[in-house]
């Protein structure tokens, strides 16, 4: 054996063996070194994981009987691939007739070379199913026709991404009730806006691993559907009847409210002003560039005037000031707190009862009632019916209205005055509805609400009717009631309805003019009225801004009530009050 | 007397010795083999599954988008305006109140308002289609095989 074969052995061996320990003093210095374990365990995490962001399909939105109100439908991104670009032009020219994009701003884009930092280019966003399909199908015949021949135009490298987006079947039909969602998913007013987390569910970014054999993807649950009080065919008899009531009187805007008084569910919430939910840049042209309310039921407040009456009298009553059959003698005018207080027509009605009082309008009288309860009891009961407070409706963008106490910087004296027939005191008109149901039901107060069922999980939950407050017995609701249901049929009001028997208030609130004080010739008419009156199902309520063809309720608002009242009663399938009593007595 | 140690007078031939070594050899590698061979057959149908639950996931993700398209499709078609339209054509008309006769169906509940899922089931059922021997380990299976084997002769009389 010669020297060099002598060495060859052990340089072999000090070969085999210092391989493994180098590895190992790697690996000791690794753990050593903290930026290191880190560093390693982001190159293993970019090989074993992929990050991507999973956003639930939003939940979908129905009446009560179930028919969509919102859903959601297949759009488009247009993405190339950088990388996987071949003809440019074609992909360029294809963009431009199926989407309509500029063919030069493509064929830049398409002429780029994928870098590191930059593979991919978005060139559209939300295109609509019918156009991605057809996008869809001439890359499918052109990659086929490529291959059968081997050559021809070539679309490779444009991907389309699919996803959802918000769809309103119904265009404008409710969409102060239902709001809007935004390009960004985000809900804006209404049911939307309120129930917004609800609905979208949770966008969660999730680590998936790209070794095929570990089964751990997560379950992203879609967000929760909602049903609604909202009945789709009175919302739009609703709506309808608003559009005419606004044209016919020359008004600025129509609100019509329509309730179930036994538990406050929104039946249908009525707006002239509507957007089709379909095209949100609608929204600044139609609301924001005028500063008005997205929904004018919740978010505008206003003097509602006489309409306001029964709540003073119903306070009246429960606190035992007067009675039914009370005395006033009208003189024409009162002084409270130092302010002059006439009737509509300034005139003196002489000896009236309090169903006169009622039944005639008079601000006198309600101003004396309002003496005879005192400021105390009478602030008090109207913060009963809900007055000044939130009605705490589930819909965004619900304003409070102003009630101004005793004690308040700018109460003054005079305000009992004229609170009594609702002037000084601003509501909107979802707090004057939910305050008058108590006359319909019993007393009772219950919290208004549009949402009637919540689907989430696989479960449906009802939603529970939340009774608020009762401001009156049921003795005084019945009364009350009994009193302004005799107060129409005495005046033959235009909101009566053949066949059925039928409560409710004119109003018709001045408007203050800057300069100019409160005038009639800028009115707020309504009306608040409710049926049958033994046995209630509805309750509307009636407003229109500053009409021009007459300026009191029961000239403008009245009629429109009684139209509502008719279109509902088949709707709601209601018989007349005979028939019903009769078939109820079959029944029995 | 002198002693001598004693010596091994035989030896096996060499090939009998190569022969025994290259056997533990063969041996060793092909249990080598076939373990990695079950290692490689489990792993590719597993990760062969894995795909297919994958892209099952996929369809299943489609499929919701497609039945949220169609649903709002259907519900285009059947909106108020298109109803009230077709309807018009027909010749309906709306109905006035003293047109309407009432009649009194014993038993009939009204009209229910919209049930969208069933209270009692959750909507949608996770249902795994991994067989367990795709996911446990050896230990895990031997162990559910003896409870399995036990279970079985502990119901036998």
């Amino acid at each position: 054996m010669n020297a060099s074969n002598s060495l060859r052995y052990p340089i072999l061996a000090f070969l085999l063996m210092a391989f493994p320990v180098m590895i190992s003093l790697r690996l000791v210095q690794i753990q050593l070194q903290p930026e290191a374990v880190q560093q390693f365990m982001k190159v293993m995490d970019d090989f074993s994981y992929l990050s991507r962001s999973i956003t639930p399909a939003r939940g979908q939105i129905y009446d009560r009987w179930g028919n969509l109100l919102a859903g959601n439908q297949t759009v488009y991104e247009v993405n190339l691939e950088l990388g996987e670009i071949k003809d440019p032009h074609t992909v360029a020219l294809t963009l431009s007739t199926i989407l309509g994009l500029d063919y030069n701003d493509v064929f830049v884009e398409a002429s780029k070379e994928a870098t590191e930092d930059i593979r991919n280019i978005t060139v559209a966003k939300f295109v609509s199913s019918e156009k991605g399909e057809l996008l869809r199908s001439v890359i499918e015949q052109t990659q086929k026709m490529l291959e059968d021949k081997g050559t021809g135009p070539n679309l490779a490298g444009v991907h389309l991404v699919p996803s959802l987006m918000r769809i309103y079947p119904e265009k404008s039909l409710a969409s102060n009730v239902l709001g809007f969602v935004s390009l960004e998913g985000i809900g804006y007013f209404g049911v939307e806006g309120r129930y917004n987390e609800l609905l979208a569910g949770r966008t969660v970014n999730v680590r998936v691993p790209t070794d095929p054999r570990v089964i751990d993807l997560p379950e992203i649950p879609p967000g929760a559907d909602l049903v609604l009080t909202i009945d789709r065919s009175i919302q739009r008899a609703m709506e309808k009847l608003a559009d005419r009531a606004m044209e016919q009187n020359g008004a600025r805007s129509a609100t019509i409210v329509v309730m179930d008084p036994r538990n406050n569910e929104v039946l249908a919430m009525a707006t002239t002003r509507r957007m089709n939910l379909n095209d949100v840049s609608q929204y600044s042209k139609t609301y924001e560039e005028k500063e008005i309310a997205f929904n004018p039921a919740i978010g505008t407040t206003y003097e509602p005037g006489s309409v306001f009456k029964p709540l003073t009298m119903g306070i009246a009553l429960e606190v035992g000031a007067v009675t039914e059959n009370t005395e006033f003698l009208d003189t024409g005018s009162i002084t409270v707190g130092g302010h002059t207080i006439n009737n509509w027509d300034r005139g003196a009605w002489g000896p009236q009862s309090m169903q006169g009082c009622l039944q005639h309008s008079l601000n006198v009288c309600l101003a004396w009632v309002a003496t005879q309860i005192g400021a105390e009891r009478f602030y008090a009961g109207l913060q009963a019916f809900g007055i000044g407070h939130l009605t705490g409706i589930d819909l965004a963008g619900e304003e409070s209205g102003d009630l101004k106490l005793p004690g308040d910087d700018n109460y003054s004296d005079a305000e009992l005055g004229t609170n009594s027939f609702g002037q000084g005191v601003s509501v909107t008109p979802i707090q004057m509805a939910t305050a008058i149901s108590a006359i319909a039901n019993d007393g009772k107060i219950y919290a208004p609400h549009v949402v009637r069922s919540i689907v989430d999980g696989g479960y449906q939950r009802d939603v529970d009717r939340y009774l608020v407050s009762m401001p009156i017995s049921a003795e005084t609701a019945h009364r009350l009631s009994e009193m302004l249901a005799r107060s129409l049929e005495i005046e033959s009001s235009a909101a009566l309805v053949t066949g059925y028997r039928v409560a409710g208030k004119t109003g018709t609130g001045e408007i203050s003019i800057p300069g100019l004080g409160y005038t009639t010739n800028q009115t707020n008419a309504s009306f608040v009225g409710w049926g049958p009156v033994d046995d209630p199902r509805f309750l509307v309520f009636v407003w229109l801004e500053r009409p021009t063809s007459s300026p009191w309720g029961s000239v403008v608002a009245a009629p429109v009530f009684r139209e509502a009242v008719e279109t509902l009663v088949v709707l709601m399938n209601l018989p007349p009050d005979d028939i019903r009593l009769q078939l109820q007595a079959q029944a029995h | 007397m002198v002693s001598e140690k004693p010596v091994q007078t035989y030896l096996q031939v060499p090939w009998r010795k190569q022969l025994r070594l290259i056997g533990l050899f063969v041996f060793g590698l092909l249990t080598t083999a076939v373990v990695a061979s079950l290692y490689l057959t489990v792993s590719a149908r597993i990760a062969e599954v894995g795909n297919a639950v994958r892209a099952g996931r996929r369809e299943i993700e489609n499929m919701d988008r497609q039945i949220a398209h169609l649903e709002s499709r259907l519900a285009i078609l059947l909106s108020a305006n298109e109803m009230e339209k077709r309807a018009r054509e027909m010749g309906f008309q709306r109905v006035k109140p003293d047109q309407v006769v009432y009649l009194v169906v014993p038993g009939y509940p009204g009209r229910p308002t919209a049930k969208l899922t069933d209270n009692s089931a959750p909507r949608r059922t996770v249902v795994t289609s991994m067989p367990p021997e795709y996911t446990e380990s050896l230990f895990e299976w031997l162990r559910r095989q003896w409870i399995r084997l036990n279970g079985i002769s502990g119901l036998q009389p």
